[in-house]
């Protein structure tokens, strides 16, 4: 049985036709853009065991790539050609005299080599006893020179020791103290002081006192000590002023730089409850 | 100069620019002006540069001293009565047993001044003494005159001045006196020397409760009986007593005037009355009652009336003590399966345990500074007393006993008497809350037990 079409179905089965292409590419290139086609591990978690028949053997295996062969080393450079040594320059022979004039020549020049010969002696005798005058002089000269070196090098020596002695004067007067000496003393103040703090008599609170003391040369104090911030309690203040005139003498430095700086003033700071 | 010149240089140019004739007056104040701020400057520079040139400064953190060494030297006593008996040893014991003080030994010192006058402060410097007592005791009618002199060693002034005029039977008791006055010069707290305690003693069958001089002279019986008397207790301001009395054959809670040995019943309810304790304001007393079943633990009026029960468990509550403030009774309870101290409201509630640390803690006591609690703790088998800082939660365990029993403070916090057993008796015992000082009060004789250390306004004798 055929179908006839009306013309205006033909044009709808042509639409459909069309549409029906176009839904079909874009099924397509939604398939290929959407689905991913690699295959997942879902469950990364699960081991991956080998069987085996036998254990390996506990030799280290040879290793499965081929060891790298060892560079070849660079060649060597080539010695470069030495320059060509420059020759000796030839000798020039001199020429040969006639014979008989040549005997009378000489005899004169042999007179007149031997008066040479006596006065060059002569002038080598003086120019010796002169050098020898020259000589002495210059002993002496240089043995002036080196008591006066001695001398200088002695005297600076002496004016360093000088200087060294001002110089520790001077230290000392302008207060320049070893720390570590002084340190040491205040170390040994502080543990004495340490020793006589009754912290009991304190509050909890472990509150901060600050004390100013004048040290005497001989380790005393000079006057009472004087309290500079109070801890709010009057036994804790007292404890704190007996514990420093229980304590003292100090011991004091023989550095007199140090010495000089512990009899100023000194400012004890307690956290008795520490 | 320089400067100066630069400065007239400048004002001069300031004043031709504007317009203004220099004068020589403007000048003069122009120099004024300036050097007043030159001055000025300085003068902050040379305040800020002090701090600079100020003078070493030496931190010292802590202390290790403890002890205050102090000398008491023997007192010029002219004719007195009480030989062997004299009052720098009673000092001397007083301010010792407190452990605040080191006593120093003066028997190997040849001339032993008497007044101020007459003292060579470098021989006690270098005894390391801080302090020096000395005085005088002189007959006045039938009176005696003590005249003490307290001298800082250190700063070579007088510290204290005491004079008493007292009857010969006040002689310990001046003593105590001295000793709580140069306590509290040094320490800033106030002696325990002049309190007083109570105890039962046991003599044969016979019970006597008694209260003493702290030191355990000068005991004095408030009541005796054949049966036990137990559980004294002090009133606050220490007019009264508390006890519990078998002498009706079961215990009942007694109260007795200090003043005119006038006593009441206060608890004589079914089944077991006892360990009272007084409320910090007197008004009330806690009590343990069999009343119900088991012991819990009441308050009652002082004059027995108002009954109110405070706890409610079926374990064994029982030695119950008020809080300083009043607000908690702390009191022992076997309800965690051991004796362990616990805590409640005063006006009732639930429970809840302070101690956690060993298997058995009994017979709490609070310190009257609140800041301490002590109670009895069996330490390896031994009954010790142990004290617990109530701010840290620190527990130390003070007595090497293996039977002490009812420990208790003193008014000034410092000190905890207890009974501790020796040859089988019953003796007097004190320690120092930091468990430096150890004493034991020979003194009082018998089978001594059941301590109470009396509040600082004990009745006078």
């Amino acid at each position: 049985m055929k179908i006839v079409l009306s013309p205006q179905d033909q044009v709808i089965r042509k639409r459909a036709a069309m549409l029906s292409v176009l839904m079909h590419v874009l099924l397509f290139l939604g398939m290929i853009f959407m689905v991913d086609w690699k295959a997942v591990h879902v469950n990364p978690s699960v081991m991956e065991a080998t069987l085996w028949d036998s254990l390996p053997s506990k030799q280290p295996s040879k290793p499965a790539t081929k060891p790298v062969e060892p560079t070849p080393p660079p060649p060597e450079p080539k010695p470069e050609p030495k320059p060509p040594e420059p020759k000796p320059p030839e000798k020039v022979a001199p020429p040969e005299p006639q014979v008989k004039q040549a005997e009378q020549e000489a005899e004169i020049a042999l007179k007149k080599r031997e008066d040479e010969k006596k006065r060059l002696l002569d002038e080598e005798k003086k120019k010796e006893l002169e050098q020898k005058k020259q000589e002495e002089k210059l002993k002496k000269i240089q043995e002036a020179l080196r008591k006066q070196e001695e001398e200088d090098k002695l005297k600076k020596i002496q004016d360093a020791m000088r200087q060294q002695d001002m110089d520790a004067q001077q230290s000392a007067a302008a207060g320049a103290v070893d720390p570590s000496v002084l340190n040491y003393y205040m170390g040994l103040m502080s543990r004495k002081i340490r020793s006589t703090v009754n912290s009991g008599l304190c509050p909890v609170t472990n509150p901060e006192l600050l004390v100013d003391i004048q040290m005497t040369n001989s380790g005393d104090i000079s006057g009472m000590p004087k309290l500079v911030k109070g801890s709010g309690d009057a036994v804790c203040d007292d404890a704190v002023i007996r514990a420093i005139l229980a304590a003292k003498p100090f011991d004091m430095p023989d550095d007199p730089a140090a010495r000089k700086k512990m009899v100023d003033q000194i400012r004890l700071k307690f956290r008795p409850r520490s | 100069m320089t400067l100066n010149k630069l400065f007239v240089i400048i004002l001069v140019y300031k004043q031709t620019k504007m317009n203004k004739t220099v004068t020589m007056q403007n000048l003069k104040n122009g120099l004024i002006h300036f050097l007043s701020h030159t001055i000025g400057a300085g003068v902050l520079l040379w305040m800020f540069a002090l701090p600079a040139q100020a003078a070493l400064e030496l931190e010292i953190s802590g202390g290790s001293a403890i002890q205050i060494p102090i000398a008491i030297l023997p007192m010029a006593e002219s004719g007195s009565a009480q030989s062997g008996s004299r009052l720098h040893d009673i000092i001397s014991n007083d301010l010792r047993g407190s452990g605040m003080f080191r006593i120093i030994n003066t028997s190997g010192m040849p001339a032993l001044p008497t007044n101020a006058a007459q003292i060579k402060y470098t021989d006690w410097t270098a005894l390391k003494a801080q302090g020096l007592s000395l005085g005088e005791v002189q007959q006045a009618g039938g009176n005696l005159k003590v005249s003490v002199q307290v001298m800082d060693v250190l700063r070579q002034t007088a510290l204290l001045q005491l004079t008493y005029t007292v009857s010969p039977s006040q002689y310990r008791h001046v003593a105590h006196l001295i000793a709580d006055q140069i306590y509290e010069k040094f320490t800033g707290q106030p002696g325990a020397f002049s309190t007083r305690i109570a105890y039962v003693t046991k003599v044969g069958k016979r019970f006597t409760l008694q209260i003493a001089d702290y030191d355990g002279f000068n005991a004095q019986t408030l009541v005796s009986s054949n049966e036990p008397i137990i559980s004294p207790s002090w009133s606050p301001d220490g007019s009264k007593m508390a006890y519990v009395s078998f002498e009706k054959k079961k215990p009942i809670v007694f109260v007795q005037s200090l003043y005119t040995g006038e006593r009441k019943i206060v608890a004589n309810f079914k089944g077991n009355n006892s360990a009272p304790a007084w409320s910090p304001d007197g008004s009330k007393l806690a009590v343990v009652l069999t009343y119900g079943a088991n012991s819990q633990i009441y308050t009652i009026s002082a004059d027995g009336s108002n009954l109110q029960q405070v706890t409610k468990s079926s374990a064994i509550d029982t030695s119950p003590a008020f809080s300083p403030d009043g607000q908690w009774i702390y009191f022992t309870s076997d309800r965690g399966g051991r004796p362990q101290v616990y805590k409640v409201s005063a006006s009732g509630g639930s429970a809840s345990r302070v101690t956690f640390e060993g298997s058995y803690n009994d017979g709490p006591r609070f310190s009257p500074d609140g800041k301490y609690l002590t109670y009895i703790r069996n330490d390896g088998g031994a009954f010790k007393v142990a004290v617990q800082d109530l701010g840290s939660g620190d527990v130390k365990v003070l007595s090497t006993g293996s039977q002490d029993e009812s420990p208790s403070f003193a008014p000034n916090s410092r000190t905890i008497m207890y009974a501790t057993r020796v040859g089988g008796k019953g003796t007097l015992a004190t320690v120092t809350v930091d468990g430096l000082v150890r004493q034991r009060l020979s003194e009082a004789g018998g089978d001594i037990r059941e301590p109470a250390w009396g509040p600082a306004q004990a009745a006078p004798k």
